[in-house]
């Protein structure tokens, strides 16, 4: 197969992402961002240089999303947040938040900025047992309270799941926590060993694959929760079907610019925002919006130089190389920096665990319905 | 605010930087990039054939899959949301709420 998609990169993101404060409130075992035990707090400056091109981008283009991301967005106060937000005109806001912080003040911000909310919960008490707080204890009565509150205002929710021991047994348990929480939406991470992180992310191949065919047979049994990682499965499989395979990536790379509290640019990889000492990579930053704006940074990917370009040749070693890229896209950036050391090397574990077994395991779940009708 | 939200410096444990110093990626193992094989791809059949394989099972998931779509697309249409964009294919997982 020639796979033709995610060919260079797009004049105009579908989103940016904001970092209001590098705190966090939570202290999970597997999170990946640094300095989320101090409070540096993005100034108005930042988001007024930011929303110059963004405003103009929003104009440009059907929907534009702003995300407010972690640290804890929650962390920033609503005042602070909303004086970050008002620059901004004609866009979508979005919040990914731990839920902790959230209660009535928080949900009447969110209806008066019209605020699209995504939680992070890992599922029940046992399974969410690597989310606490600095002193370590759970923080799931908390994240219930937040989600209790977002009821009684009738805020829908979307929902990150990290799942650290992808195996069969739990997938179906998960779902069901999901679907009586009342998410509208889901998405299964497994846990990856990225940023701040390092703890071992190697998995067994018939584990993971056994919780993704799991999963779909739950999905299957229920499908009142979009579910990302299924559903965009069943989305490229039923591409492959027609031998349409190659038309199912979009065909130029989204940057994800990825604004850190003090205006540094990130793109491909917001993982990546934070560092200041990566071995031969520096902070990885492509530029900061207090000096040149956002747009000229973005567009600065048609050239790519340092860790861009030896990524771009990564990409390029995927595409002619793995079954799997017109699934997938390539290596994520942050995930062959921080497992191999380098944005050229190929396949991560993260591609295994979350992309190759998924597929896998989907059609594990697949053959397994056609055995049993027979 | 229900919590006190002054925090100590970070956890060594968890990798974490300390406050007012610089968080390093540091010494990363850089190997030569070569692709690696693993059990994944130790098979003598091609992810198409296994896909033509598995189309009898297949063909319902994916009927199914496409009637909730063409369901939750029509109640977005009603809400104003215009089109579908999914994050997976921004390759950052992240984030989780950029709906219909």
């Amino acid at each position: 197969m020639r796979w033709t998609g995610m060919r260079g990169v797009v004049d105009i993101p579908s989103y940016v992402l904001m970092q209001p404060t590098t705190l966090c409130n939570l202290d999970c075992a597997y999170c990946y961002l640094p300095h989320r035990a101090v409070d540096r707090r993005m100034s108005v400056a930042v988001a007024e240089a930011v929303a110059d091109t963004v405003n103009e981008w929003a104009r440009t283009v059907e929907r534009f999303s702003v995300v407010w991301h972690g640290g804890e967005p929650l962390a920033a106060g609503r005042d602070h947040l909303a004086a970050l937000m008002a620059p901004f005109r004609g866009v979508e806001h979005h919040i990914q938040t731990n839920a902790t912080l959230i209660d009535d003040g928080w949900c009447e911000f969110f209806l008066q900025h019209q605020i699209e909310i995504g939680l992070s919960i890992d599922g029940p008490a046992a399974r969410n047992a690597l989310r606490v707080d600095r002193a370590g204890r759970p923080a799931y009565d908390r994240i219930l309270r937040g989600v209790e509150a977002l009821r009684r205002h009738g805020i829908r929710f979307a929902v990150i799941c990290v799942v650290s021991d992808p195996r069969p047994g739990i997938a179906a348990d998960l779902y069901r926590f999901f679907r009586e929480l009342g998410c509208y939406w889901l998405g299964i991470n497994i846990e990856e060993r990225e940023g701040v992180n390092q703890r071992d992310n190697t998995r067994a191949e018939a584990e993971v694959r056994g919780f993704w065919a799991e999963l779909a047979g739950a999905w299957s049994a229920d499908p009142a929760i979009e579910l990302r990682e299924i559903e965009w499965s069943l989305h490229y499989l039923a591409a492959a079907l027609r031998g349409e395979e190659d038309s199912v990536l979009p065909r130029q790379r989204d940057p994800v610019p990825t604004i850190a509290h003090d205006g540094r640019v990130v793109l491909f990889s917001p993982e990546l925002a934070g560092f200041s000492d990566a071995a031969g990579y520096g902070d990885f930053a492509l530029g900061n919006v207090l000096d040149t704006p956002l747009a000229a940074i973005v567009a600065g990917a048609a050239e790519p130089t340092g860790w861009v370009a030896e990524y771009f040749a990564g990409v390029e070693r995927c595409r002619h190389a793995c079954p799997y890229f017109g699934f997938c896209g390539g290596a994520h950036a942050s995930n062959r920096y921080f497992e191999l050391g380098r944005f050229d090397a190929t396949e991560t574990e993260h591609c295994r665990n979350t992309k190759i077994r998924l597929l896998e395991g989907v059609l594990d779940h697949a053959r397994g319905l056609d055995h049993a009708r027979r | 605010m229900p919590e006190d939200l002054t925090m100590p410096a970070g956890n060594p444990a968890h990798g974490e930087a300390l406050a007012g110093q610089p968080a390093t990626a540091g010494d990363r193992p850089r190997g030569d990039g070569s692709h690696q094989r693993t059990d994944d791809r130790q098979r003598t059949d091609s992810l198409a054939d296994r896909v033509q394989a598995a189309a009898a099972g297949l063909a319902p998931l994916v009927a199914q899959a496409e009637a909730v779509q063409r369901e939750r697309a029509a109640i977005a249409k009603e809400r104003g949301a215009p089109r579908w964009t999914d994050v997976f294919t921004t390759q950052f997982t992240e984030f989780s709420n950029r709906p219909r």
